[in-house]
């Protein structure tokens, strides 16, 4: 065998080695560390890791909800934000949260770009087509960091009416003060790199809050703190942003 | 290599994974009772039933598929590029150099020295509780190298506890002090730490931070190994810094300035994005 190869073979082996003694440790917490509650399904239990990279006792084994669905119902649980009489527009529509809102308003309707689930609306979130002044509320969970965001927040607040909120989560990056964009980045696996999954088009930092009030929202936060983040299987500080449309704010 | 049988668990077999409950540093299952002490380790049972276990299969495939390395990466410390492997708990991706063995805060330390030429060849150095992997350059770059550790294991210049420091005031130029306040009394610590410092003197800090939580986490109730690795994730961690460690460090009389890893250099050297190294001045 030539040298080059053998010293090839060696680094191979090496790695070899190293990923399995971490895939050795990575299943003894794969099932389950502590048991956790599920505010959405009630379910008390062994919680799963999920994602890439792995969250441990991430995704509830009664309903499959993940950490940010949790922190959704939990807020939702404890400030009553939904009225009788309110229409709610749902973009992405997660399955976890749906029953929490369709039956405590007067009208709830979905929203999605893709076919991949049936939607009310089949429309852009960039220019929805939809009139303006509808709403009362707007979800749209993970979903800015896959598109034109300030277009996209600037439709959200024309579909509001007055004094209408929009709950948005994303990821972020809050040690960054700034945003990371690089227009260079286009294919899915340079995405996959640099904005942590294929189809995402930035990765936010803290001015995240800079981007939503500069489309004229007043902003306030719910963040996942102890001991919620322990009790129910949450990721540390993550947080939601309520994006409030100003009463008597014109268009 | 671990054969595809061992991948596919079925309840009622027992314990599966020699491999794992021989790994060096098993996760402690800690639970409200006793009953539940092997809870994570031990056997499958009835709680989880076949499409639960399909589910986490596809997590260990998915992560074997990357444990050992997802996307080439440049070492700064040891310019070797390649492969790095994932890391810690939970794991992180291509966390450390296949080479060396360095983690992400060692590479931003490097990259930190060589932006801001941080050690010189006039400085006396301290650094607490050394990593090889930082000593291994530190060392060579200033007039003085010396090592801090409170436990006996390691052999260093000086054995004393960082709380209460029995060195002279005004001793260094340069102290390295990375993932040690998180286990200590951190103003007690940082205070120690400005008096040993020269006037104008730095001290590079390194902790776990929260950088979502205002507030920094600390819970008196919280004392035992498995309650401390929950709580604030390690076993001997006694608290979880949030974004107000700023001002932690500045109540002790520091200036501080920060270096945090972002791009280009987080994807080409495989770094934690937004990881900060605080760089705590002693006023002159």
């Amino acid at each position: 065998v030539p040298p080059d190869d053998s010293h090839k073979a060696r680094a191979e082996a090496r790695v070899a080695a190293e990923a399995d003694k971490q895939l050795a440790k990575f299943r003894t917490t794969v099932r389950g560390i502590v048991p956790r509650t599920c505010p959405n399904c009630g379910y008390r239990g062994r919680f799963t890791a999920f994602g890439q990279p792995p969250r441990f006792d991430a995704r509830c084994g009664g309903c499959a909800s993940l950490e940010r669905h949790r922190l959704v119902v939990l807020w939702m649980q404890r400030t009553d934000p939904f009225a009788v009489h309110h229409a709610v527009l749902h973009f992405a529509p997660e399955p976890q949260l749906t029953p929490h809102i369709k039956g405590s308003v007067a009208r709830y309707e979905t929203a999605d770009l893709s076919d991949r689930r049936p939607v009310t609306h089949k429309i852009n979130i960039e220019a929805t087509g939809l009139p303006d002044a509808s709403y009362d509320w707007i979800i749209c969970s993970h979903v800015l960091e896959h598109v034109d965001d300030a277009r996209a927040l600037v439709e959200m607040r024309r579909l509001l009416k007055p004094g209408g909120r929009v709950l948005i989560m994303t990821p972020i990056v809050e040690g960054w003060a700034k945003t990371y964009e690089n227009p260079a980045i286009t294919v899915p696996a340079d995405r996959l790199i640099h904005f942590g999954q294929n189809d995402h088009v930035r990765m936010y930092g803290r001015d995240l809050r800079d981007r939503i009030r500069a489309a004229d929202f007043a902003l306030t936060e719910y963040t996942a703190v102890e001991p919620d983040v322990l009790t129910y299987g949450l990721m540390r500080g993550e947080t939601i942003f309520i994006a409030t449309r100003p009463a008597g704010s014109g268009q | 290599v671990i054969d595809s049988a061992d991948s596919s668990p079925v309840a009622g077999e027992g314990p599966m994974m020699t491999t794992a409950q021989t790994s060096d540093q098993i996760l402690p299952a800690a639970g409200p009772s006793q009953g539940e002490a092997d809870w994570a380790t031990g056997p499958l049972d009835g709680d989880l039933d076949r499409r639960k276990r399909d589910i986490v299969d596809r997590q260990v495939e998915a992560f074997r598929a990357i444990a050992g390395g997802q996307f080439p990466r440049d070492c700064p410390i040891c310019d070797y590029r390649g492969s790095f492997t994932a890391f810690g708990m939970p794991p992180r991706i291509d966390a450390k150099c296949l080479n060396c063995g360095s983690l992400e805060r060692h590479r931003l330390l490097m990259l930190m020295d060589m932006g801001l030429r941080m050690f010189r060849r006039h400085h006396v150095l301290l650094h607490f509780a050394p990593e090889p992997n930082v000593k291994s350059w530190v060392s060579r770059k200033v007039k003085r190298y010396e090592t801090a550790d409170l436990s006996a294991g390691r052999l260093v210049t000086h054995r004393v506890n960082i709380e209460d420091i029995d060195l002279p005031r005004r001793s260094f130029d340069r102290i390295i002090c990375n993932h040690v306040l998180e286990h200590v009394d951190d103003a007690r610590a940082l205070r120690e730490l400005l008096r040993i410092l020269r006037p104008g003197g730095k001290a590079i800090l390194t902790t776990p931070v929260i950088e979502g939580w205002a507030v920094t986490y600390e819970n008196p109730l919280i004392h035992s190994e498995p309650d401390r690795r929950l709580h604030f994730g390690q076993e001997n961690h006694v608290r979880y810094f949030g974004s107000d460690i700023r001002d932690r460090i500045r109540a002790a009389g520091f200036e501080l300035t920060e270096f945090t890893a972002t791009e280009p250099d987080v994807h080409t050297h495989g770094l934690i994005r937004g990881e900060t190294i605080f760089i705590a001045t002693r006023p002159g």
